[in-house]
């Protein structure tokens, strides 16, 4: 049950996507977030939505597996979607019922912000999902390097975000092996009322945080045995190489952000 | 309990760019109250294989029966469970699914989830806990305060505690010491002989384990069931082992050897300690 987690799993390929820089990856991730929320004209968005769909299909990543993935994603865009039409009270009531009213600008504000979460989560997963991990933080590192003259740790919140990354998987495996286990000395996650359901999960995260603790302790034994002791003085094996293709990737999400601001100001 | 597996496979994770076949037209009979041990190099699909018994996994094709019950992919989770207490399923490190405050209260653990009383689960758990040689004096204690080899001893107990006709052990021994394996081994060997109703089946790496308590042996590879039979019939098929990257117990090794290298008939067929030394025993009486 645990198979559709697609967080933090890296597919190996060989396309455009996958052999962006990751520093370009990121920047243009951050420019694609960032200005969505500067602008709600419709052209922005069919922009901001085309560049969505021109990414997934420039990564190759297959459509069903992603569209099995993203189903607990789906479920908690579409809580706040229904949430936003019961809240927000805005433009004339669409649908008037004696226990509640639901509003046009509930239908429309809803489906603005389900709509940006969505495009962003595709977005965000399909640069883990074609980047490894060590590129990522590399990549990450190098971003972040001004703010460590600032005294930020950046070696140590890249490498913090690459050892989390990197154990998804792991703690996954881990989770199905205890649920199994569990299971197979009766314990039931499918029945039951909701309470009973959320109880049963006992068992499970009790020896699970056992487990993470006790292989946080030999991963860091083991770092230190292999001599490491911080950024500091640490160079590197793999170094990162911007490419034209990256140029014209984060031109290209440039050009993209100045339309949004543009749509904002002047349409 | 009689298990046979019809034509089954199993595919990990299909329809993604991850898919795997594990296990591939598996076709064997287990008679009911056997000591079965399935040998096969890692990855090849064993893990798989016992799972499926006990219903963790369901086949993809094919099916299974286990005493009453019948295994498909159509199969419903509910009798799917009472499956599971039948055949009793003892992972890989099991002392990883301990939980409770207490080493009485996770033994009664599933005794519990299987509708016994509270005070019925506690009268099992102390009865198990015994058998697997856990002293009173810790029944109160937290599982997390015990060594390794007591851990796994008290986790064995919380699967042996549903009262199971079918015991599966994966890798039971790994990562104890000699004598806490051969110790754990003798207490499963004992549970297996101790009611005519019980089956075993051992996943192992430990070939003297197969050899000197099995009745039937299943060598897998790739996901495929090689050949099986009693454990002079599959060991002494040697080269065809050492192609699977498996080997022979070091006792038929060296009454091979002793044979080839004096010349003369000696049966090698000789698993346990005392059978091997009687064989040594009589070869030099020949003299």
């Amino acid at each position: 049950m645990l198979d559709n987690v697609i967080i933090g799993q890296y597919i190996p390929g060989k396309s455009l996507i996958h052999k962006m820089d990751p520093r370009a990856k990121l920047l243009c991730l951050l420019l694609f977030i960032v200005f969505l929320f500067v602008s709600r004209h419709p052209a922005f968005f069919i922009l901001a939505i085309s560049l969505t769909v021109l990414t997934f299909i420039a990564a190759g990543i297959p459509f069903r597996f992603y569209l099995k993935g993203i189903r607990i994603i789906a479920l908690i865009i579409s809580f706040t979607f229904i949430l936003h039409l019961f809240v927000t009270r805005e433009g004339p009531p669409l649908l008037e019922t004696p226990l509640f009213t639901i509003y046009t600008g509930g239908v429309t504000e809803g489906a603005f912000i389900a709509l940006r979460l969505l495009i962003i989560v595709i977005m965000a997963s399909l640069i883990t999902l074609t980047t490894t991990p060590v590129d990522l933080t590399d990549g990450l590192e190098k971003l972040m390097k001004p703010f460590g003259k600032l005294g930020v740790p950046t070696h140590e919140l890249a490498f913090m975000m690459a050892i989390a990354l990197r154990f998804i998987p792991t703690l996954l495996e881990e989770t199905a092996k205890i649920i199994k286990a569990q299971m197979a000395r009766g314990a039931n996650f499918t029945h039951g009322s909701l309470w009973r359901r959320i109880k049963a999960f006992v068992p499970v995260l009790i020896p699970l945080f056992v487990q993470s603790f006790k292989r946080a302790e030999d991963l860091a034994v083991a770092m230190e045995a292999r001599g490491y002791a911080g950024g500091h003085g640490r160079t590197k094996f793999r170094i990162l190489q911007w490419k034209p293709i990256d140029t014209a990737a984060v031109t290209l999400f440039a050009v993209y952000g100045a339309f949004g601001v543009y749509t904002r100001l002047f349409i | 309990m009689q298990i046979k597996a019809n034509n089954v496979s199993h595919v990990y994770m299909p329809g993604t760019p991850f898919e795997k076949a594990a296990i591939s037209n598996v076709n064997v009979t287990l008679p009911p109250h056997t000591f079965t041990s399935v040998i096969g190099r890692t990855g090849s699909g064993k893990s798989t294989f016992v799972q499926l018994i006990n219903g963790l996994l369901k086949p993809v094709e094919g099916s299974l029966t286990v005493g009453d019950f019948t295994i498909t992919k159509h199969t419903k989770q509910r009798e799917l469970y009472e499956l599971r207490r039948k055949a009793g399923m003892v992972f890989q490190y099991p002392e990883h699914q301990l939980f409770e405050e207490t080493i009485l209260r996770d033994v009664a653990f599933g005794p519990e989830n299987y509708g016994m009383t509270a005070a019925e689960a506690e009268k099992t758990a102390r009865e198990q806990l015994a058998v697997t040689g856990i002293g009173e004096n810790l029944f109160e204690r937290s599982p997390f305060e015990l060594s390794g080899g007591q851990m796994r001893r008290a986790a064995i107990a919380g699967v042996l505690a549903l009262e199971p006709q079918v015991l599966i052990l994966d890798e039971p021994t790994a990562g104890l010491d000699p004598q806490g394996q051969e110790d754990i081994m003798k207490m499963f060997n004992e549970w297996f002989h101790s009611d005519k109703q019980r089956s075993v089946i051992l996943v192992t790496h430990n070939m003297e384990d197969a050899a000197a308590y099995s009745d039937q042996i299943l060598v897998m590879d790739s996901g495929r069931l090689q050949f099986y039979g009693t454990p002079g019939d599959v060991f002494s098929r040697q080269e065809e082992l050492m192609k699977l990257g498996l080997s022979v117990p070091e006792s038929m090794r060296f009454l091979s050897k002793l044979g080839a290298k004096s010349g003369r008939e000696i049966t090698i067929e000789r698993f346990r300690l005392q059978d091997t030394v009687n064989e040594i025993v009589s070869f030099l009486g020949k003299d």
